[in-house]
């Protein structure tokens, strides 16, 4: 026997799914990754959780870990939470008699700690649908592609404006932080604002993401090879997402 | 603890059988049903020697709970071919000399006819993807690439 206690919620079937909903897509805490990877469409949210997916585990892995599994471990090693994050999620926590909604950001408090409440389970994480001048990236940094915990990952979400091709929107976030969870790096998003997302917007913001950020140390890289690495996977999904809005 | 009864269909037959709710599958198939091609290396879903099909999808064994296979459909490596009538990944993992100690192979061959029961044509990045999940400490990854690829082929001139 290996597990003392432990209360299976996989026959849940209503708590499995991915839709659309009232302007917001809608993750089921029992969705799996494969759900994720399996997701067909050519929208911005399709194609950053399908590359998330991607990068997640291993098939073996994908089939049976879940959407609400990967958030509620609240580790700083959690690919999902980045992306989340940068999507402006919630989660919707249930218990008997009651719901409530809580900004993905304050239900993350510790490391391995969430702000859900004896007697309740996460059951869904939803974000507000994307808008058609949206763009993202997910970036993982690992030692292998399949099976590994990221020396860091960094997602990155932007609205460029059709007009003046100003960034209207920017969020980042990341893993790998001194703080123990995945967080944003505000001070980054607001210097992007306002900013032609052109060479020298990336390459400023890259340096300045390597100035501010605080990260850890640990067996897998150290505090400054993460700050090396963060640059350059800011940089990456920067890149990834000027050519994604050429190609619209 | 409780005991739990939970029916499974393991290589097409059907199975109702008592468990402890905290038994692991991996120790359902090789100790109540005798499947011992289903190996048990980490315990802790890293290496995938106990992979197995369980609904067209892979997973480790030693993370899923037998109460969480209730009612689903699993495919060992003893469900996969005959003595007589081998697939054909496994006559070419033969033909490639492809096992080495063949701890892994089982679960490489599951990997391999999952990948090819959902895509007849792959490329050589989609059968690393596939197997990606196992790891084989031999490092023979090279011949059973070769191996699930000629499968690939040997499959479609069958199907042809």
């Amino acid at each position: 026997m290996y597990a003392k206690n432990l209360l299976d919620l996989s026959g849940l079937a209503e708590l499995r799914y991915v839709r659309r909903e009232e302007g917001k897509v809608k993750i089921g805490a029992l969705a799996t990754i494969a759900d994720l990877e399996q997701q067909n469409g050519n929208s911005v949210w399709c194609k950053v959780l399908n590359n998330v997916a991607e990068k997640f585990g291993s098939p073996n892995i994908r089939s049976i870990a879940t959407v609400g599994g990967n958030i509620c471990s609240a580790a700083s090693s959690e690919d999902l939470i980045p992306v989340f994050l940068v999507l402006g999620a919630d989660v919707k926590a249930i218990r008997k008699g009651g719901t409530r909604e809580i900004p993905l950001r304050d239900f993350l408090i510790d490391k391995r700690k969430t702000a859900l409440d004896a007697g309740e389970i996460l059951a869904e994480v939803n974000f507000p649908e994307p808008s058609a001048l949206a763009v993202c990236s997910f970036q993982k940094l690992g030692m292998r592609n399949t099976l590994i915990i990221a020396v860091v990952s960094l997602a990155a979400f932007l609205e460029v404006d059709e007009t003046d091709s100003k960034i209207a929107w920017a969020r980042i976030a990341l893993n790998r932080l001194r703080g123990k969870i995945p967080e944003r790096a505000e001070s980054v998003e607001k210097e992007l604002l306002g900013q032609k997302l052109d060479q020298p917007t990336i390459e400023t913001a890259a340096e300045a993401l390597g100035k501010t950020v605080s990260l850890t140390s640990d067996s897998r890289a150290s505090a400054d090879y993460r700050r090396e690495a963060v640059k350059v996977l800011l940089r990456r999904a920067l890149v990834e997402c000027q050519g994604a809005i050429l190609r619209k | 603890m409780a005991k739990r009864l939970v029916k499974l269909n393991v290589n097409g037959k059907d199975h109702a059988l008592v468990v402890e709710s905290t038994d692991r599958l991996l120790d359902v198939l090789r100790d109540r049903l005798d499947l011992r091609g289903v190996k048990e290396g980490c315990g802790t879903g890293d290496c995938g020697a106990c992979t197995v099909i369980m609904e067209g999808q892979l997973v480790n064994s030693c993370l899923v709970l037998a109460v969480q296979a209730r009612d689903r459909r699993i495919t060992t490596i003893e469900g996969v071919g005959a003595r007589e009538k081998l697939h054909p990944i496994q006559k070419a993992v033969m033909k490639y000399n492809a096992t080495q100690c063949g701890f892994c192979i089982p679960a490489m061959v599951l990997a391999g006819k999952n990948l090819l029961d959902h895509n007849p044509t792959p490329s050589r990045d989609a059968v690393k993807e596939a197997i990606s999940g196992i790891l084989c400490r031999c490092t023979g990854y090279y011949k059973l690439i070769d191996a699930i690829q000629e499968a690939a082929d040997e499959l479609r001139r069958v199907k042809v």
